[in-house]
C-alpha cells in the first residue's frame, strides 16, 4: 500500500494563502520545503495531520486559525490532495470564523465532495490519530519517545510492523464468543443467573476501559509535566547550591530531618506494638480501672461473694438496716439475689475483674504515658526542622517562590499519579474483590475471565470459551515476543545508524521497551539529541515496515552536526517512502546540497514565503515571480531554494502577528 | 503477505509449541493478512472464525 501526499492549498487562514503541489514531473521525491519562521509550518503542520484523522474543532481553536488585522475573513479553508495506491483523493477543511465552526468535506475515488470526513479503504481501517502523530512530526516535540510514562515507541513498533492485527483478531475472538453466549441462552431460572453475570460481566469490562483511561491522562499528565518538573526542579537545586553557606546549612538541616523524621517513626512505631497488646491500660484509665476493681472487692461482690453475703444475711436475726427477719423476709432475700447478680454477669465481672489485674501490672512493664511523651517530643523536633527547612528554603528561594511553589504542587500530583501506575493497577487479584472496589487491572482482567468461565459454564458454550482462551493467550504471547523481537532488532539498526550519522556526540539506543531508553553511563539526552535519535528510530522503521506512508518532519536536522545532516541526508534519499521536510535556511548547509548531490534530479526543493518585495524581486530573477495579488508565493526550484535567505531581523513579534 | 516477518514467526512459533496443526496456522495467517486489507463481512468473519475453532485442538493446552 502506497499513499502520497500530492498537494494542498489554503485560503483566508492566518498563514499566508499557498497552493503548494510536491508532485515534479509526475512523480514523488523526497522533498524540501522552505517556509521562513512565521509563514505557517506549524499551522500547515497540524492542518495536514487533521486531513488524515477526524479532529473535534474547538470555538477557540478555528478562531486562532483566521486572518489576522487587513488578511482577515470570514470564512477560510484547507484541502489537501493525497494518492493511495493510484487513485487521488481530497480532504478539505472549512473554516467559518463569524460563528466559529469547522467543518469537513471528502472526495474519494471520483465519488464527488460529501460533506463529512471520509477517507478510502483500507485507510479508514488503519489510520488514527497516533499513527498520523508519528508520520507528521515536529522533531523539538518527539521526547514523548523517551519519556518513562508513555509508550509512542512502543505504539510506532506495532502500528508500522501491524503488531495491531493481532489485537484486532484477539477482539473479534471476544466478539464471537459473547455473541454465541447471548445466542445459547435459555429460558427459565437460569436465565435470570446469565443476565446478572451478563450485568456483572459488563460491569468489569466498564471498569476496565475507565481505568485504562485513567491511565492514559495519568501517563499523559506526567509525561506533559516531566520537562517542566525536572528543569524547576534543577534550576531551585541551582540557586540553592550557588551558596556554600546555604547549601552546607540545609544539607545538616536535612539530615537532622530525617533523622528526626526515622524517631518519630520508631515512637509511633513503638506505640502500635504496645497497642496491639489489647487490654493493656495506662494513666487515668488504668486508675480508675484499679479503683472500680478494688469498689467490686470492697463491696465483696460478684457472684461467689454475693451468694455468701445472701446465704449470711438470711441466717442472721435481723436485716442490715435493724429490720428483725422473718420467713417471708428471707425468701425475699433469697429471690431478689438473682436480681442483684446473676451467674452471667457474675462471670463476666469476674472477667473484668482478671483482665484489669493482669492489665495493670502488664502496664507497669509498659509505660504508655513516657511512650506518649516520646511520639509528642519527636514530632515536635520533627515539625521544627520541617519548618526550619522550608523557611531556609523559602527565604533562599524569596525570588522564585512561585516556581517553589509550583514545584511542590507538582511533585505531590505527580507521586499520586505515579503511585497510581506503580501500585494501584498492578495489586494481586483477591476472593472479595469487585469491580467497584478496586482499581487494579490485574484484578480485573482475573474477574473478567472468572465471569467469563462462569456464563460460558451457565449457556453451555465451555467448549468455545476454553478454545477462544486458548487462542487468545497464543496470540498474545505471540505478540509480546514479536514485538519484543522487532524492538531489539530495531535498537541494533539504529545504534549502527547512531554510529554514522552522530559522529561527534554518539548516545546510543540501550532497549526499546515502551519508550526509547538510551544507554544508561551515558547523561540524560538533550532535545537536540533526542530528536536526532527521534528520526534514526522513524526512518528504520518506515525503511523495514511494508507500509508506504509519507513522512513529514519539521525542523528534521535540527543541531546536528555537519556529518550528521550529510548522512541524514543519505537516508532520506534511501528512503522508499515520501519524504518532506521542512526546513528554514539555517538548515540547508550540508543538508539540502547533499541530497540534490545524491538525488541529482530525483528531488524536490520548494519555497513558500509570505510576500514582500525583496522576495518577489529575487523571484523575479529566477522567472517565478508571483502573478496575482496574493500574500503568499511558492517557488519551485533548487536554484532559487538555495538562494533564499530568510530576513534576519525577523522576531518573534512578528511571529505572534503573523502567526 | 505484507506482515512483518517477525510476528509471522511468531504466531507459528507459538501455535506450533502449543501443537497446533499447520492448518490452524494457515488460517490464522491468512486471517491477518486479510484483516490488514478492506473491511471483512461479518458473516464471512463468523465463517472463518467457526472453521478455526474446529481446527484447534484442546486438549494440548496443559
Amino acid at each position: 500500500m502506497i499513499l502520497n501526499l500530492i498537494s494542498w492549498k489554503s485560503d483566508g487562514l492566518r498563514c499566508p494563502n499557498f497552493a503548494v503541489n510536491l508532485e515534479k514531473n509526475r512523480n514523488i521525491y523526497p522533498t524540501f520545503l522552505q517556509m521562513p519562521n512565521g509563514t505557517g509550518k506549524t499551522t500547515t503542520l497540524t492542518l495536514l495531520q487533521y486531513c488524515m484523522y477526524e479532529h473535534e474543532f474547538t470555538s477557540k481553536e478555528v478562531w486562532q486559525y483566521r486572518g489576522k488585522k487587513k488578511n482577515y475573513k470570514e470564512t477560510g479553508f484547507f484541502e489537501a490532495k493525497f494518492k493511495l495506491d493510484g487513485a487521488n483523493f481530497y480532504i478539505k477543511i472549512e473554516f467559518d470564523f463569524k460563528n466559529k465552526t469547522a467543518s469537513y468535506s471528502s472526495s474519494i475515488r471520483d465519488g464527488g465532495w460529501k460533506k463529512e470526513f471520509d477517507l478510502p479503504e483500507p485507510l479508514n481501517i488503519i489510520i488514527d490519530k497516533g499513527l498520523i502523530d508519528l508520520l507528521f512530526i515536529d522533531l523539538e516535540k518527539c521526547q514523548t519517545m523517551f519519556r518513562n510514562n508513555q509508550t509512542e515507541a512502543q505504539e510506532a513498533i506495532r502500528k508500522f510492523c501491524k503488531v495491531n492485527i493481532l489485537d484486532k483478531i484477539i477482539n473479534d475472538l471476544d466478539g464471537y464468543k459473547t455473541k454465541k453466549r447471548k445466542e445459547a441462552v435459555p429460558s427459565g431460572a437460569l436465565a435470570n443467573d446469565i443476565l446478572t453475570e451478563e450485568a456483572r460481566n459488563t460491569t468489569i469490562r466498564s471498569k476496565i476501559t475507565e481505568v485504562e483511561k485513567k491511565v492514559q491522562e495519568y501517563k499523559k499528565y506526567l509525561n506533559e509535566t516531566e520537562e517542566e518538573f525536572k528543569n524547576g526542579t534543577k534550576i531551585l537545586k541551582e540557586k540553592i547550591e550557588k551558596d556554600k553557606e546555604i547549601k552546607k546549612k540545609m544539607e545538616n538541616l536535612e539530615a537532622k530531618r530525617d533523622k528526626a523524621k526515622i524517631n518519630y517513626q520508631k515512637a509511633l512505631s513503638e506505640n502500635f506494638e504496645k497497642i496491639k497488646k489489647i487490654g493493656t491500660y495506662e494513666g487515668i484509665l488504668q486508675d480508675n480501672l484499679k479503683d472500680f476493681v478494688a469498689g467490686l472487692d470492697d463491696l465483696q461482690l460478684p457472684e461467689e461473694d454475693a451468694t455468701v453475703f445472701f446465704d449470711e444475711l438470711v441466717k442472721r436475726d435481723k436485716c442490715v438496716c435493724g429490720e428483725k427477719l422473718d420467713d417471708i423476709k428471707r425468701k425475699n432475700i433469697l429471690s431478689e439475689r438473682e436480681k442483684y447478680i446473676s451467674i452471667d454477669a457474675a462471670t463476666i465481672v469476674n472477667k473484668i475483674k482478671y483482665s484489669v489485674n493482669s492489665n495493670t501490672k502488664e502496664s507497669d512493664k509498659t509505660d504508655l504515658d513516657a511512650l506518649a511523651k516520646n511520639i509528642q517530643d519527636s514530632k515536635h523536633e520533627y515539625d521544627t526542622l520541617v519548618d526550619d527547612f522550608k523557611l531556609l528554603t523559602k527565604s533562599t528561594l524569596k525570588d522564585d517562590l512561585e516556581l517553589h511553589d509550583r514545584i511542590q504542587e507538582l511533585k505531590k500530583t505527580r507521586k499520586e499519579k505515579e503511585k497510581f501506575l506503580d501500585t494501584t493497577i498492578k495489586k494481586i487479584w483477591l476472593a472479595k474483590d469487585k469491580p467497584e472496589t478496586t482499581e487494579s487491572l490485574v484484578s480485573l482482567k482475573e474477574q473478567l475471565v472468572l465471569s467469563n468461565k462462569k456464563l460460558a459454564n451457565l449457556t453451555g458454550t465451555q467448549e468455545i470459551e476454553s478454545k477462544i482462551t486458548l487462542l487468545t493467550n497464543i496470540l498474545e504471547n505471540a505478540k509480546i515476543e514479536a514485538e519484543q523481537e522487532i524492538a531489539s532488532e530495531l535498537a541494533i539498526e539504529c545504534n549502527k545508524k547512531i554510529k554514522k550519522m552522530l559522529t561527534k556526540d554518539p548516545v546510543y539506543i540501550d532497549s526499546i521497551n515502551r519508550n526509547i531508553i538510551l544507554q544508561e553511563q551515558q547523561e540524560a539526552a538533550s532535545t537536540g539529541q533526542e530528536a536526532r535519535i527521534g528520526i534514526i528510530f522513524l526512518l528504520t522503521i518506515l525503511e523495514r515496515s511494508s507500509i508506504r506512508f509519507p513522512l513529514v518532519v519539521d525542523t528534521p536536522v535540527k543541531g546536528m552536526d555537519k556529518a550528521g545532516k550529510r548522512r541524514t541526508a543519505r537516508l532520506i534519499s534511501e528512503l522508499k517512502s515520501q519524504f518532506l521536510g521542512f526546513v528554514i535556511d539555517s538548515d540547508k548547509d550540508n543538508f539540502s546540497n547533499k541530497l540534490m548531490e545524491y538525488t541529482g534530479e530525483k528531488s524536490n526543493f520548494i519555497t513558500a514565503y509570505r510576500r514582500n518585495e525583496e522576495f518577489d524581486t529575487l523571484a523575479g530573477k529566477f522567472q517565478s515571480a508571483p502573478n496575482g495579488a496574493g500574500n503568499g508565493h511558492v517557488v519551485y526550484g533548487y536554484d532559487f531554494f538555495d538562494k533564499f535567505e530568510e530576513e534576519e531581523d525577523f522576531d518573534e513579534e512578528d511571529k505572534e502577528d503573523q502567526e | 503477505m505484507s506482515l512483518d516477518k517477525t510476528i509471522i514467526n511468531s504466531i507459528k512459533k507459538n501455535l506450533e509449541e502449543k501443537g497446533q496443526s499447520p492448518d490452524l496456522i494457515k488460517l490464522i495467517l491468512d486471517w491477518c493478512e486479510r484483516k490488514d486489507g478492506a473491511k471483512i463481512l461479518v458473516e464471512e468473519k463468523t465463517n472463518l472464525i467457526e472453521r478455526i475453532l474446529e481446527e484447534i485442538k484442546i486438549e494440548h493446552d496443559t
